[in-house]
């Protein structure tokens, strides 16, 4: 009774403790820029020392040679990239194999176990990573053509969002209903999958807003009940949009201020620019997950979906990654034009774009005498000069080697050992494992004869 | 004997029990052990019990237990009777009202709210029922009802939030869940949506007089200890005979400030800051969404708030964006 208090007193001691050391906390001093019109106190806030993490940008590829024969009259089976030319096709080919599968190589996709003929057959589609591939190529052709307003200038490629991995490193899956939900409560979506403190903000909205259109207008414009309109909409319904904001802001790593105007969220009137660039992101990426994503489901074997049977899908983290521009605006799409055949264009939106100040520090433009990555290319028809692979130096991002250094045989990069399991997961990132994705009941969809293999060179079949 | 003591006593009587004053009216026995507590003594008096419960006591505590049980419960079913999750996710588990299709009714299942007003159910009795022990406490003693009434302004907040206003919305998918991020969620998600509660001008004086309540509290506190010296801690003698202590605590405050409170004056202005607290707190929720939308907006409107020029050239919104034709 007597040494109570001072029990008590270490207790408390230690669960100070816990809470200063475990949770992941930003030391002060942040970088505050005040960034909006005077008097508004639009300030957006940064903490210099926080890691972010996959911030690698991948080296581009050499330069394809310009003409040659395309790529429907060198390849069978080429249905979304038939009128480019077979080069600037062979060059996409590696970058996808670096930017989606560096450890699965061409095997990922394509069946390397040679036919009755001794060839692969590259026009097989048999693996359904192969169909899923052709439908995220015309989705990122779509996001580039159709959704510059968005992400001009930089555009989109595959590694936007894969950064190396199978699966994208965040994606998000419906929750399953608990089943012990006889008589007791349910707890919600978030619950069953938040694992640290700055997790814990769940999913609940995103099917409201980000694969259906819901309005998301929640508040009133006027200040008396009855003054005008629909009034005020129901507090459960604005606590699914309040978490899912808190998940933008974490997904851009950047505070309510970079959109809005916090005495006075609904208000367009006081917001800034960066709010309507959210705005065409949200239907964007509904655009993603309507259209592109959940038709894609029966694509997918069972083990590949979540655990509902949804498909992955994608939200703002999914690009962003806690960078306010994905790789901090490093613009990937001029090393790769062919996934947007009419440019990358913000369109009308243009004006908009050219009043928003950056609030995140990026590095200076592109420099071809920076540092030079060497990389290995495919040799056909032959090598470009290794300089042109020179990737700039962005500050806060990391400029690292390529995503992977492909070595060996003429088509540059590495097949898989086929029938060997290969995994997904890297070290610190668990993911799903990944069995060797062939499916069996799949026919070549176009009925032909498998194709014989092309000697690069000639461009002709031996 | 001598039952009063200060921070400062280095001596502890252990003398025999006091027993204390005779109720006014009769009483029910008083039940507990009794014994002195050297660490009790040394921030208070040292004497615990005797102990009075009393039916509406019992009937408390047990309701009480009762709504703690059934929201622990149904967190720990939330992680299918996991314990380590159960801690390690307690702060993320909740106990949610229903959803606002069932309106006002109670009767909802269980799992969609229906334990939700089990648990507030026996919460709201056990803790009136707590208030009408203090109420019945205080009567026996002789006493005003200065805590009673304090208690019942606390309670009058907690109804509002929970029961008042949404009765009067028509759904209790208005009213805060049970759980510790989720009531937080909660919070700021009612703010956000009706327009900044920072421009609820009762919200703005129930912090005034939270704020204020903590500032009173040090400086009576502060000023009490210092002139504990004079005699000053006696603080019902210096109220009708006033001495040393109270001038010199009364002058200080002059000097410092131009103006002091008497010794009985204080407690009155604390007490009406804490009750003030809790009672404007009650009334800015019952006006949200029944009165006014949008804080900010009737700020205004009423000329406590700017409305900014806008910053940035008017751009091209889609419909989808706005609604009711305001941008």
């Amino acid at each position: 009774m007597r040494y109570l208090p001072y029990v008590a007193v270490g207790g408390a001691l230690a669960v100070g403790a816990f809470l200063v050391l475990f949770p992941e906390w930003d030391r002060p001093p942040l970088v505050a820029e005040n960034f909006g019109p005077a008097g508004q106190e639009l300030v957006a806030l940064k903490d210099p020392r926080r890691v972010i993490p996959y911030n690698v940008i991948p080296a581009a590829l050499p330069a394809a040679p310009a003409g040659g024969p395309l790529a429907k009259d060198v390849y069978r089976n080429v249905q979304v990239l038939g009128d480019v030319p077979a080069a600037e096709f062979d060059r996409l080919m590696v970058a996808i194999t670096q930017w989606v599968a560096p450890k699965q190589g061409c095997g990922f996709c394509h069946n390397l176990k040679p036919g009755a003929d001794g060839a692969v057959n590259y026009a097989d589609d048999a693996m359904y990573t192969d169909k899923v591939a052709r439908r995220m190529i015309q989705m990122t052709m779509k996001i580039n053509t159709d959704w510059g307003n968005h992400v001009a200038p930089s555009g989109v490629v595959c590694y936007t969002c894969h950064r190396g991995e199978n699966v994208p490193p965040r994606v998000w899956y419906k929750q399953p209903t608990p089943e012990h939900s006889g008589i007791l409560g349910k707890p919600r979506d978030w619950q069953t999958n938040a694992r640290m403190i700055r997790d814990f903000f769940p999913t609940a909205g995103n099917q409201q807003w980000l694969v259906d259109d819901e309005d998301a207008n929640l508040a009133s414009n006027a200040a008396m009940v009855g003054e005008r309109g629909s009034g005020v909409a129901a507090e459960q319904t604005a606590e699914s949009l309040y978490v899912m904001m808190m998940q933008w802001s974490q997904a851009l790593d950047a505070n309510c201020d970079l959109c809005h105007a916090s005495r006075a969220l609904q208000s367009w009137h006081e917001s800034t620019p960066y709010r309507m660039d959210g705005l065409w992101g949200q239907y964007m990426t509904q655009d993603i997950n309507k259209n592109f994503l959940i038709p894609a489901t029966n694509l997918f074997p069972r083990n590949m979906l979540g655990q509902v049977g949804d498909i992955g899908k994608v939200d703002c983290y999914t690009c962003h990654l806690q960078h306010q521009k994905p790789l901090g605006g490093y613009n990937v799409i001029e090393h790769y034009g062919i996934l947007a055949p009419k440019g990358v264009s913000a369109g009308p939106d243009q004006g908009l774009r050219d009043i928003m100040r950056p609030t995140e520090v990026i590095g200076p433009a592109y420099d071809p005498t920076a540092k030079v990555v060497e990389v290995s290319i495919p040799a056909w028809p032959a090598p470009a000069p290794v300089a042109s692979g020179a990737v700039p130096t962005v500050k806060g991002v990391q400029v690292g080697p390529a995503v992977v250094t492909p070595t060996g045989e003429q088509t540059g990069v590495t097949p898989a050992r086929i029938g060997a399991p290969v995994s997904t997961s890297t070290e610190g990132t668990p993911g799903p494992v990944v069995q060797p994705p062939v499916d069996r009941d799949a026919t070549p969809d176009d009925g032909k004869p498998p194709m014989k293999p092309i000697d690069p060179s000639t461009g002709k079949a031996p | 004997m001598a039952n009063f003591e200060t921070i400062y006593t280095k001596v502890q009587v252990r003398g025999p029990f006091d027993p204390g004053v005779s109720p006014v009216r009769p009483t029910e026995g008083r039940v507990g052990s009794k014994f002195f507590s050297y660490w009790l003594g040394a921030i208070g008096d040292p004497q615990v019990g005797p102990f009075y419960l009393g039916w509406e006591g019992l009937i408390s505590i047990v309701l009480g237990i009762t709504a703690i049980e059934v929201i622990g419960l149904n967190m720990f079913a939330q992680v299918n009777w996991d314990p380590i999750q159960f801690v390690r996710l307690l702060p993320f588990l909740t106990l949610d009202p229903p959803a606002a299709k069932y309106g006002r009714s109670p009767i909802v299942p269980l799992q969609d709210g229906g334990w939700w007003f089990i648990a507030g159910f026996c919460l709201t009795a056990s803790i009136l029922l707590w208030w009408l022990r203090s109420f019945r406490r205080a009567r026996a003693l002789g006493m005003g009802m200065h805590v009673s009434y304090a208690f019942a302004s606390a309670i009058f907040l907690y109804l509002s939030l929970g029961y008042i206003r949404p009765m009067i919305l028509g759904n209790f998918g208005e009213a805060p869940p049970f759980g510790i991020i989720t009531h937080l969620n909660w919070t700021a998600t009612i703010s956000v949506l009706y327009g900044n509660w920072y421009y609820n001008p009762f919200h703005m004086l129930s912090i005034v007089f939270l704020y204020g309540s903590t500032m009173l509290f040090a400086m009576h506190g502060s000023t009490i200890l210092a002139v504990a010296r004079f005699g000053g801690e006696r603080e019902a003698e210096e109220i009708v005979d006033r001495g040393t202590a109270a001038e010199r605590a009364g002058l200080f405050w002059r000097w410092t400030m131009g103006f002091n409170a008497t010794y009985e004056s204080i407690h009155r202005w604390a007490w009406w800051f804490a009750i003030l607290t809790t009672l404007c707190g009650g009334i800015g929720v019952l006006l949200t969404g029944t009165v006014v939308d949008n804080w900010y907006l009737w700020g205004v409107k009423h000329g406590i708030a700017r409305q900014y020029p806008a910053a940035y050239p008017a751009y091209q919104l889609p419909p989808s964006a706005f609604k009711d034709g305001v941008q």
